[in-house]
């Protein structure tokens, strides 16, 4: 990943960037989606993110690697489309055909309950590092060691960092969190 | 020594529900969650976040390569057109429009101007007998066939971007991610960011074909995601639809001013000249139907497109009052 770091900031060759392109995609895709929870937003944030370093040819300054860069990026359009659908007139209209949209599969899906609706809130506000590590932990499903080479962290970081998230979203979720356990009981030996 | 739960570090825990420590480790945090119930809902607090993230709606799965090629009709766009400065120029325009409102016609310019700017202000545009160009508030392009007609916001920023069609028309939608393009026809909705497609009504079925970028076209609780060369066609009944490849540019015709044929059979051919040249042609031969043609007419006499067809199938032209039969 991090030779491909040097190829898409220098002058890139078409087929290096294409191939970075093509690794990363869906992935980002995917993170761009459980952000802002609409397809063809989140195709068109990565699409965006693509084409801005595209743009750039060699003026891009990645300095650690090109998935961390990818990754920050992503989220940080992701929330800046969030703030400004809020703040624009737009935001109702699309509002609207959004929860059209929703309501259209709420028949194949079980609704949806109160913890994880906040808990979808409470991830969208982690911090661009915890929030990305979280990500690859557990939805690319990838060990501490692999996210700390993919994002050229060590892996110290990376255990502080899902610690960091893990207390982070606990706090958010207090009043959600149920205060007796009761499966607890049958799990001991 | 981890014996309370001051002493307990939130990484450890973590680490250890994500089976990311040592063994040894393994031991000590399992000594501190047993050792008081309040430790074993602090970590079951951990677990139950950690399962309950998994259930997080991930988006249906997309194709890189897809994504790829729609990446390369931008950049390939953005090396044609390399500054776009539509945004500012158009505010800008507004402004002087605003200070000469302001200024020449004093307190009912100025109720004029807030009329306008806020209020949803509904103007219809009709083609009638010609091919017409049109452009919206907002900067996009629509291109109306013959006897279709839009009703559109005036409203001097374009917002809220939306179109009622009636008949067929070609859309060049200026990008703007934070403002949904939405076109309606029949009881049909197509939603876009920016992209270009073309939009039929065909007796109250609606074909929707995708040229660039994505395009969602839904009914009810009913939707499909479009990329370019993808078409659907929704029926004209409450009943499910479904996309297709779309190999044939045929329904570009009114727009390019010629009629590109590949493979294409000879009746869909007929069936875009009779709307064209608004002409009965009938194919009086059933097994004609199928031929396949492949060829490019430029806007020409109907009777030279109609000679080159005799001649490549080797059939003739009759002419019986305002019917030309292929026989």
């Amino acid at each position: 990943m991090d030779l491909q770091a040097a190829s898409i900031a220098g002058n890139a060759p078409e087929a290096a960037f294409e191939e970075v392109f093509k690794t990363h995609f869906k992935r980002l895709y995917a993170y761009a989606f459980t952000i802002v929870k609409e397809e063809m937003t989140a195709e068109e944030i990565v699409q965006q993110v693509f084409f801005r370093i595209w743009e750039k040819k060699g003026q891009v300054d990645i300095k650690s690697s090109v998935t961390a860069y990818l990754y920050r990026s992503v989220y940080h359009e992701s929330l800046n489309y969030l703030k400004h659908r809020k703040v624009k007139a737009a935001y109702q209209s699309h509002a609207v055909w959004q929860s059209k949209n929703q309501s259209g599969d709420a028949s194949s899906k079980v609704q949806a309950s109160e913890l994880e609706r906040k808990l979808n809130k409470a991830l969208s506000e982690l911090p661009e590092q915890c929030r990305t590590i979280f990500q690859l932990s557990r939805f690319e499903e990838l060990k501490y060691q692999e996210i700390a080479a993919k994002l050229g962290l060590s892996i110290k970081t990376v255990e502080n960092q899902m610690g960091k998230a893990l207390k982070i979203l606990r706090i958010k979720l207090a009043d959600y969190l149920p205060l007796i356990i009761a499966f607890l009981i049958d799990r001991k030996p | 020594m981890l014996t309370n739960e001051n002493d307990m570090n939130d990484d450890l825990l973590v680490s250890y529900l994500l089976k990311e420590d040592s063994q040894d480790n393994r031991k000590q945090v399992e000594r501190w969650i047993s050792a008081s119930a309040a430790n074993q809902r602090y970590f079951e607090h951990f677990r139950l976040i950690w399962e309950t993230s998994l259930h997080i709606d991930l988006p249906p799965a997309i194709n890189e390569n897809d994504a790829w090629d729609r990446f390369q009709q931008r950049t390939k766009k953005a090396q044609l057109m390399p500054a776009v400065v539509r945004p500012l120029t158009s505010s800008l325009k507004w402004m002087r429009i605003a200070a000469i409102l302001l200024i020449s016609v004093g307190a009912a310019g100025l109720s004029y101007f807030i009329f306008t700017r806020y209020v949803y202000n509904e103007k219809i545009f009709a083609s009638n007998g010609i091919i017409a160009l049109k452009q919206l508030p907002d900067g996009s392009e629509v291109t109306l066939n013959k006897h279709s007609a839009i009703t559109y916001n005036s409203a001097s920023n374009g917002n809220p971007r939306k179109v009622q069609l009636k008949g067929e028309a070609f859309f060049k939608v200026t990008p703007d991610k934070f403002k949904p393009f939405t076109v309606n026809i029949n009881d049909v909705t197509i939603t876009v960011l920016g992209t270009s497609f073309n939009v039929k009504n065909i007796n109250g079925q609606t074909e929707v074909v995708v040229e660039t970028g994505i395009v969602k076209v839904a009914r009810k609780n009913d939707s499909v995601i479009l990329v370019a060369h993808e078409k659907v066609l929704v029926p004209a009944t409450d009943s499910l639809f479904a996309k297709q490849e779309n190999a044939d540019k045929l329904y570009n015709y009114y727009r390019s001013k010629e009629f590109v044929c590949d493979n294409t059979p000879l009746w869909k051919l007929v069936e875009i000249l009779n709307e064209a040249y608004e002409s009965k042609i009938i194919i009086a031969r059933e097994e004609l139907r199928n031929y396949p043609i492949t060829t490019t007419f430029y806007n020409e006499p109907l009777n030279n497109i109609l000679s080159v067809i005799a001649e490549t199938f080797n059939i003739t032209v009759e002419r019986r009052g305002d019917e030309l039969l292929l026989k």
